[in-house]
């Protein structure tokens, strides 16, 4: 059964969330570090659907830099 | 089809297997991130008035299929997680000494976890485009197999196990050796010199010295 490893593991119940969001920031309260994003098992999942290679982009930083530049 | 559906099955499949991939690799996979693009973005199509409403159905029918691929694939990073966790420990024979299981239990399970894990990739292979649920319940049974033997593995046994392979094994034994050999040289006594005799005589004996 899903959810048994985070229930194990953090003593909650994973069914108890809504979104992604919520147990994102559940277990950053928790272990007190951000989830971050990363391409994981490549072999093993693909990016389907997608063409164009992804670049990290940090929207606040370059919107600051127009302004200034 | 209605978006309730969808967003019955992100609760009740979607929601419990990414919580356990949070939990295993506290990373969130990219992967996530474009699937959950691709389907608000059929999802918005659905709720397009513009759109005739077999359009809209194709776009919630899509929606779908991407939740399902994604739900799928976690599934599978789950099984993988899992396995890089657990194999170091299963696979030889004093790392199965960690699991708070007899050893044929832990090989069994081990070996079933394996198996299972490919007969559930066979299976999806086999239905691609069709049985999407059926596939999801084959990942899911797998990984209770792996649950089991992760949720085993003790890891105050793995530490003291990891120290006792650490200190058996060649190295620590020819230090042993050297360690006595410099003890007998330094406090001779008749079964050092009993040994030196032997092994002048073995020397003889093979030609070494006359």
């Amino acid at each position: 059964m899903p959810g048994r490893i985070f229930q194990k593991r953090f003593a909650k119940d994973p069914h108890s969330f809504n979104t992604t969001e919520e147990i994102d920031n559940f277990v950053k309260k928790k272990t007190g570090k951000k989830i971050k994003v990363k391409i994981v098992h490549p072999s093993i999942v693909t990016r389907r659907g997608f063409v164009f290679k992804i670049k990290k982009l940090n929207a606040g930083k370059r919107f600051n830099k127009a302004l200034t530049g | 089809m209605t978006p309730e559906i969808i967003f019955d099955f992100y609760r009740e499949h979607f929601i419990p297997v990414y919580s356990d991939f949070v939990a295993l690799a506290l990373i969130k996979p990219e992967q996530v991130l474009i699937e959950e693009s691709n389907i608000l973005s059929h999802i918005a199509q659905f709720f397009n008035g513009n759109l005739t409403q077999d359009l809209q159905h194709d776009n919630i029918e899509k929606a779908k299929n991407h939740l399902t691929r994604v739900t799928i694939d976690l599934n599978k990073l789950v099984w993988a997680e899992v396995r890089g966790k657990v194999a170091p420990f299963a696979r030889r024979a004093k790392g199965r000494l960690c699991f708070n299981l007899a050893e044929d239990e832990v090989i069994g399970l081990y070996a079933d976890f394996l198996k299972k894990g490919r007969e559930a990739r066979r299976f999806e292979m086999a239905h691609i485009g069709n049985d999407h649920l059926n596939t999801i319940k084959y990942y899911e049974a797998v990984n209770t197999i792996g649950f089991m033997l992760l949720d085993s593995l003790d890891y105050f046994k793995t530490s003291k196990v990891q120290r006792w392979i650490k200190s058996s094994g060649l190295k620590p034994f020819l230090l042993g050796v050297l360690a006595s050999g410099l003890a007998m040289a330094v406090f001779p006594s008749n079964i050092h010199k009993w040994f030196v005799k032997l092994w002048g005589n073995l020397l003889k004996y093979l030609g070494f010295t006359s």
